[in-house]
């Protein structure tokens, strides 16, 4: 093979990918550049501060958005991961034609459009409010958050599902072990892989949601993405939000790209051992 | 394990709480004249149907259908190859490459959305670089942001699909003379035909329904149909015709669904 050959051909697709990453990150430098400019505004670039960083921790409604963000996303990643594996078990049960119908109604949150997703759930909350008059806030987006990624759990799971041996199961139960028991035991940890994607892709679809929870917040109680599109071109904006938007991409790389060169570097270091 | 047939009972009855119960009220929303919620005023009309086909409810229906198409073509046209020549490149590490290629996604869309606004102004901050775009209010603008928001959707699913791809097949073509592009498009292109269909249906949807974008980046000229809908639940609180505009959206994505259906029993290529 010639594979340490460099041609024009790989020269160019180099360039082509170098291209697309940097178009990709440009918004993110500048959405950093933003956060160490002293210009409130963020028209013109007038000096560094990082003024911007500590007001993260003294901005009361800020900080607040971002707790809701991230008790929203965890409560309902948990939540999902747990009643979808579950939900999930009981569907992969089904005979096929039932199974299929299902799938076809679970996909509908999934392909549905975003703001279609976020007045269902409103209007299904706002009947409510006459028995609950404080509804919207928490509550509401924690069953918007459920509702949208538990589909995705489940997606992620029946394909386990359909790749378990089914005798596993059978086996345990006919040695006397509880159904519950066997469940907990045997099917579980044979998907677990598909309940950790799923709840990954859970957990990230919840935590940078903007129209759904732009539908259903109330209240005074908003996430991030609320929080700053309520506020856009208006003066309680603050580039506080670029700061911790920053930092939080940041911390991001760093825990998926270390881990990902370190075993890069250790495959190297076995290979010339 | 057929026994636990009934855990899907719970859910079934959610999905029928928040998916057909939101979707009958919609139905009777749209065909009423009702304030907000309120049914105690509300009186039957046709009014909201009959206005379907104003210019401006067409308008804005075929741009959300023009700029998430153009969008998505664009993103097949970078993704696609993308895909392809990692996944056939000889690099130790595709994956993190990949990664590299997804995070930005971790970045949040709506200040990203504001990043592009920033500079698509003439006065910005890049003008410290000597540099300066008059962009907001084109269709440019609102594609370009729309692109690179849906990339990594397009990149994620063909690149899988590339990946798992058995590579006899493509070996085989060639040791049989068959031309590198001959073998393209009679193999490796028809084989990861599912992942371009996934990418197009996670880029498609969210673009065609989206209004945070066209919202910064339109500058008022360019209206979706998800920037009409907005407004009609979230600021004039004219919930029927948000209700009527929201079941026409409903409509072409249920058939959507059920084309999708036909290729696909299991729900397997959304994710």
């Amino acid at each position: 093979m010639k594979k340490n050959k460099i041609t024009v051909s790989s020269i160019l697709k180099g360039l082509f990918i170098a291209v697309v990453i940097f178009i990709l990150y440009l918004p993110i430098i500048i959405i950093f550049v933003l956060s160490i400019d002293s210009s409130r505004t963020g028209n013109t670039f007038t000096g560094v501060t990082f003024e911007w960083y500590k007001e993260i921790f003294t901005n009361k409604s800020l900080y607040m958005s971002i707790i809701t963000s991230f008790a929203v996303a965890l409560s309902a990643t948990v939540i999902s991961a747990f009643l979808g594996t579950f939900a999930a078990i009981g569907i992969h049960a089904l005979d096929k034609k039932a199974r299929e119908k299902v799938i076809l109604l679970n996909n509908i949150p999934v392909l549905n459009a975003e703001i279609v997703t976020g007045i269902s759930v409103m209007i299904i909350c706002s009947f409510l409010i006459p028995i609950i008059p404080d509804f919207f806030g928490y509550w509401t987006l924690l069953i918007a958050h459920v509702f949208f990624t538990m589909p995705y759990v489940i997606l992620s799971v029946i394909p386990k599902l359909n790749e378990l041996d089914p005798n596993l199961y059978d086996a345990t139960t006919d040695l006397g072990v509880r159904p519950f028991k066997a469940l907990w035991k045997i099917v579980i940890p044979s998907i677990d892989t598909g309940i950790v994607s799923g709840s990954l892709l859970a957990f990230t679809l919840s935590i940078d949601d903007f129209v759904i929870s732009y539908f259903t917040s109330g209240n005074g109680v908003t996430n991030f993405s609320n929080w700053i599109y309520v506020r856009l071109g208006r003066r309680n904006f603050t580039p506080a939000a670029y700061a911790f938007n920053s930092l939080l991409t940041i911390v991001i790389l760093l825990i998926v790209l270390v881990p990902q060169f370190k075993k890069n570097k250790s495959k190297k270091n076995t290979r010339s051992l | 394990m057929k026994k636990f047939k009934y855990l899907s009972i719970p859910y079934i009855v959610w999905l029928f709480i928040l998916v057909v119960i939101p979707l009958l009220a919609m139905v009777v929303l749209s065909f009423m004249d009702s304030d907000a919620l309120d049914l105690s005023t509300a009186k039957f009309s046709l009014e909201n149907w009959k206005s379907l086909f104003n210019t401006v409810y067409l308008n804005a229906f075929w741009n959300s259908f023009k700029i998430a198409g153009i969008s998505t073509i664009v993103c097949i046209l970078i993704g696609y190859p993308l895909s392809y020549i990692i996944s056939t490149s000889h690099l130790k590490n595709k994956f993190a490459l990949i990664m590299v290629l997804i995070l930005p996604m971790w970045s949040n869309q709506l200040l990203r959305i504001i990043a592009w606004e920033k500079i698509f102004y003439p006065i910005s901050i890049i003008n410290n670089i000597g540099l300066s775009f008059d962009l907001i209010g084109t269709d440019f603008a609102v594609i370009f942001a729309t692109v690179t928001m849906y990339l990594p959707f397009m990149i994620l699913p063909t690149y899988t699909v590339l990946e798992k791809m058995d590579k006899s097949y493509v070996e085989a073509s060639y040791d049989l003379g068959v031309s590198r592009t001959r073998t393209f498009f009679k193999i490796t292109l028809p084989m990861s035909s599912k992942g371009i269909m996934s990418g197009i249906i996670m880029v498609f949807l969210p673009a065609s329904t989206g209004f945070a974008i066209t919202e910064r980046l339109g500058g008022g000229k360019i209206v979706m149909i998800g920037n009409i809908i907005e407004n009609f639940f979230k600021r004039s609180f004219n919930y029927n015709m948000g209700s009527m505009l929201s079941l026409v959206v409903i409509m072409v994505i249920m058939g959507a669904i059920v084309l999708l259906s036909k290729f696909d029993k299991e729900g397997e290529t959304i994710i």
